[in-house]
């Protein structure tokens, strides 16, 4: 299906000419009111996405197809389908929270910290809507550089630019082995076409898919890119980055990078649909690294003092639980995966922006300056817990519907994995009530708690307006599911056809009437 | 052998010797110019003609052609002719030549002498010739004189116009030391090839076209590689032969130097065009070797970097890293290789020029480019921190720079032609490029400064300093989303040149 109207390259390019536009603009209060009009803009563009995609279809959507360097056979293609239909949405509504969230917590070079968001945000609705290989590393590398400058100019810790630092080496790090992954996967479409290269390359996705991986390669391929996306998730034990970017960085970057993420995305999206003999085989690699994520992040963060570290650990732990389901390749966990990742963008990115609000007011998340919170802030609290039920997994809130889904999934490929699910979600349930308790009960210690002030009516609209999404998730899930349930079918199908007779043919019959009321 | 496509047959004029001339006319006039502002004039106005000039040869250029295009054939000597030709694989070095020659006139660097300020405009003049001849030659014993005459130039810029000029009788010494005996090597590998083709055919002559009729002994040959690969080196700093670099980076001018001998990739281009095809069995056998110093450089040459505190240095040592990841994509020996390190080469230029530019333009106003005394200045030049920061991205390969595609296509020839470990080391040794130039960019753009900010009106680019980092983002940025014309350009001259490597390979099976 292809589209008429380009609407996924306006989408994707429409911030990057507001970013430039904004060098025109002079004072920081109209090139804020810019930037806010741009992503509102963005986030009307995108809901009206749901509207142009037909949810019934398994296929690619609304694909545009431009011939970009025609002597490597690099394209410029994207397009959706029912796995990422949500993903631009999420993106658009995240980068305008974001902007909304930190209109007072920024105060120097406002224009450039307003187009480097929006830079991000172009290079991560990229990420989401390419499907040619070059082009998507091309959007991929490209988040590196706003997020490079958005920590080190506005991190909120003494050592952001270490932070900045870090985080870039790494990103390039695991960008070797996907550019690997990407290249092996054109050389051999070359090969099995029987052409040399560079004639033969190939690095469209739709192609891609159809093109079996030779034997030699293909287990190359998905631990290349398995490896690659890993990094970015970030999965034990490539995760050091992230409590650092977390404690160093700006509120409104952390909240970007756990509440979309782009590793998980892609391993769902290229890694495994790409290889799926070889991801079959080597699935066990990802349950156990999940396996010892969720547990680790969540043991972790029992120890964190400081409240933006455990919500990085947090989000490791979590990460683990979307690989897990993924890793569980039958229906179940798979749309339970899909669905935490879509949770992350409100759950994460907003507990991550309550964080920053926090630090705004006092300077500081660390324990030993909080106490007693909840009497002079109250509803910044009510939100705070709000959120933090939902990320725990409590009934009601569309945690609950996505790790649900996840257990039933994990127990039916394993029982350990399952007991191990278990096991983090009651952990997940200790760290986050222990560290509430801590900070926000029990006596007032400091002044600075005392005086400060609760949140305004922008923050507090903001924190509302992301819980009444999650809420609304976790009442009807199936609005959800819905979206993607055809795409799910479709990729476990692709899946076990390749792996071999599926173990879960007769469960994923069961699932079908199910489903949709988890 | 080698085709050749006469220039009366695709241009009015014989546009090679034209765009040698130019710059030497160009020479003679700046040198007679009276004041700063004529002489500037005229750089511009020479320089931009000559990138008019590169803009009609690469139109009027065949890219379907594997040929030897534009040629001219003309005899000096009985043993010597003036003998010019382009195609895929020079074509790009010329282009390079001519911008970087325009972007260094645009850059003037400040000339500490008032008397003549037209001898520096007439000098980069003279250097442009020399470099843009030498990409035009087929003629061995031609290429030859004209690196010899290369370090006329060179020294005359370094005496006079270092900016350490107590170290500048030093630094020149050690640069035409180290160039001597590169030459030397470079002149007896020379010689052996032409005694060959003499012994065999009973003349003497270095044209490339006669000496790859004449088969080369498997011994001859070896020699022949050792010796040439020896003097090509000296000229590319490949390491352990790149001493010579640092201390010029350091010591000689800010950019002029660094550009033209970082930026004209003489080296690079004589593996491709005399040496490969001249002596494949050679090239083949001595593969191993090379491929293990051209690592080690890598290595080194990024460690290196890693660790200085000075500017200049450190790009001289990026350089020498550089080099080493061009050298595995020449000895690569396939259609990719090649193509990726002709596109690296010149994405490395443009890059490291950009670099150079902006660290020059930094020494002006900062007055040091040691890194612990910069900082902050990406606040007061945020057009020159943008230069930095897309030359270094491009020296990292970004995707959307020309170095992606360049690099994808170093890769895949790598991972077909090498085994695992030289492509893996080839990557990480990326990535350590990515480590010192973020590094270097946070230490000299973002951190915090220590002493006192530099004050504005000084900070303030002129219009030239504006148009030369406004060009230079936009070369790199625009090749880099297009990339497609200059693949093209370089396709079907790197397949002729690789189907030799692959009939060779067949020929032993």
């Amino acid at each position: 299906m292809t589209a008429d109207f380009p609407i996924l390259t306006i989408l994707i390019f429409l911030p990057l000419a507001a970013a430039g536009l904004l060098f025109f603009f002079r004072d920081p209060a109209s090139s804020r009111r810019f930037g806010l009009a741009v992503s509102l803009a963005e986030l009307l563009l995108s809901l009206s996405l749901l509207g142009l995609f037909d949810f019934s279809s398994a296929r690619m959507q609304l694909i545009e197809r431009v011939v970009w360097i025609p002597s490597l056979n690099i394209s410029y293609v994207v397009g959706l389908d029912g796995l990422s239909i949500l993903f631009p949405l999420l993106t658009a509504l995240l980068t305008f929270a974001v902007i909304a969230a930190t209109w007072t917590q920024v105060q120097t070079q406002v224009r450039l910290y307003l187009a480097l968001t929006l830079l991000l945000e172009s290079a991560t609705l990229g990420v989401f809507c390419a499907l040619d290989l070059a082009l998507f590393f091309l959007f991929w590398e490209l988040t590196l550089i706003p997020i490079f400058f958005l920590v080190s100019l506005w991190g909120i810790g003494p050592q952001r630019r270490y932070a900045a630092s870090k985080y870039t080496l790494f990103m390039l790090a695991g960008g070797v082995p996907l550019l690997f992954g990407i290249i092996l996967l054109a050389l051999n479409h070359a090969e099995q076409m029987g052409s040399s290269a560079p004639r033969g390359l190939s690095f469209d996705y739709l192609t891609l898919l159809h093109v079996p991986v030779s034997e030699e390669l293909r287990t190359a391929v998905f631990l290349l890119l398995f490896l690659g996306f890993a990094v970015k998730a970030p999965l034990f034990p490539f995760h050091t980055w992230l409590p650092t970017v977390a404690m160093e960085g700006p509120a409104g970057v952390s909240a970007l990078i756990t509440g979309l993420k782009l590793g998980l995305y892609g391993m769902m999206r290229f890694a495994i649909p790409l290889v799926p003999d070889a991801a079959g085989e080597y699935i066990w690699i990802l349950t156990a690294l999940g396996t010892v994520g969720v547990l680790y992040g969540a043991l972790i963060a029992l120890k964190q003092t400081n409240l933006r570290r455990l919500l990085a650990y947090a989000s490791i732990s979590h990460a683990g639980f979307v690989v897990i389901g993924l890793a569980t390749l039958n229906p179940q966990g798979v749309q339970g995966a899909l669905f935490q990742l879509i949770n992350f963008a409100t759950v994460s990115g907003g507990i991550f922006l309550l964080a920053g609000f926090l630090h705004h007011r006092l300077g500081s998340t660390e324990l030993a300056n909080l106490g007693g919170l909840a009497r002079s802030m109250p509803l910044l609290t009510t939100f705070f817990f709000l959120f933090g039920i939902a990320a725990m997994g409590v009934p009601g809130t569309n945690g609950f519907a996505a790790e649900h889904l996840i257990i039933i999934g994990a127990f039916q490929a394993h029982v350990g994995t399952g007991l191990a699910v278990l096991l983090g979600v009651i952990l997940g349930a200790a760290y986050f009530l222990g560290f509430f308790q801590r900070a926000f009960w029990g006596p007032v210690k400091l002044t600075a708690v005392r005086t400060a002030s609760d949140l305004r009516p922008r923050e507090s609209g903001l924190a509302i307006l992301l819980i009444a999404l999650i809420l609304l998730g976790g009442l009807v899930p199936s609005m959800i599911t819905s979206t993607s349930s055809t795409a799910v079918t479709a990729w476990v199908a692709r899946i076990n056809a390749a792996t071999g007779p599926s173990a879960y043919a007769d469960l994923s019959e069961k699932f079908q009437t199910t489903r949709s009321s988890p | 052998m080698v085709g050749e496509i006469n220039w009366a047959t695709q241009s009015a004029f014989p546009i090679l010797s034209t765009m040698i001339f130019l710059p030497l006319i160009a020479m003679g006039a700046a040198y007679f110019a009276q004041s700063q502002q004529r002489s500037f004039f005229i750089g511009l106005a020479g320089s931009g003609l000559e990138l008019a000039l590169t803009v009609y040869l690469l139109i009027a250029f065949d890219s379907s052609a594997t040929h030897l295009q534009f040629t001219e054939d003309f005899a000096l000597l009985p043993f010597l002719h003036y003998h010019l030709g382009v195609d895929g694989l020079s074509i790009l070095f010329v282009f390079v030549t001519s911008l970087l020659s325009f972007l260094l006139m645009l850059y003037g660097e400040i000339t500490p002498e008032r008397r003549s300020p037209g001898l520096y405009v007439a000098s980069l003049f003279g250097f442009q010739a020399v470099l843009t001849a030498l990409f035009f030659t087929v003629d061995l014993l031609q290429f030859w004189l004209l690196s010899c005459l290369e370090l006329v130039p060179v020294s005359f810029i370094l005496l006079r116009w270092s900016t350490a000029s107590a170290e500048a009788p030093k630094t020149t010494r050690l640069y035409t030391q180290f160039m001597f005996t590169g030459l030397l090597m470079l002149f007896l590998g020379i010689l052996i090839l032409g005694w060959n083709h003499a012994r065999a055919a009973g003349e003497w002559t270095f044209a490339l076209g006669n000496l790859l009729e004449t088969p080369v002994s498997p011994a001859a040959q070896s020699a022949a590689f050792v010796l040439l690969f020896y003097g090509l080196a000296v000229r590319m700093a490949q390491f352990p032969f790149h001493a010579w670099l640092p201390q010029v980076s350091q010591h000689g001018t800010l950019a002029t130097i660094g550009v033209f001998v970082i930026g004209a990739k003489v080296g690079i281009y004589g593996l491709l065009r005399f040496v490969l095809p001249l002596l494949p069995d050679a090239v083949q056998t001595l593969k191993p070797a090379v491929i293990v110093l051209a690592l080690a450089g890598m290595f080194y040459g990024a460690l290196m970097a890693l660790m200085q505190l000075n500017l200049r240095r450190l790009l001289a040592f990026a350089a020498v890293s550089h080099t080493g990841m061009l050298v595995v994509g020449v000895f690569c020996l396939n259609s990719e290789g090649f193509a990726g390190s002709l596109l690296l080469s010149v994405n490395f230029s443009i890059a490291a020029s950009g670099l150079l530019f902006a660290t020059g333009l930094m020494f002006r106003r900062a007055g040091s480019s040691l890194l612990p005394r910069l900082g902050g200045l990406f606040d007061l030049m945020p057009l020159l921190g943008i230069t930095f920061l897309v030359s270094a991205l491009s020296t990292m390969a970004m995707p959307g720079t020309p170095g992606f595609d360049a690099a994808h296509l170093l890769l895949e020839g790598s991972i077909e032609a090498h085994d695992w470990g030289v492509t893996i080391a080839v990557a990480t040794g990326n990535v350590l490029a990515a480590a010192f130039l973020l590094w270097a960019f946070q230490r000299a753009f973002l951190a915090q400064r220590k002493k006192s900010a530099l004050h504005r009106q000084k900070t303030r680019l002129t219009v030239p300093e504006v148009t030369l980092n406004g060009v230079v983002c936009a070369v790199l940025l625009g090749v880099g989303f297009y990339t497609e014309p200059w693949v093209q350009m370089v396709n079907e001259s790197v397949s002729e040149l690789a189907q030799r490597f692959e009939r060779l390979e067949q020929k032993k099976q």
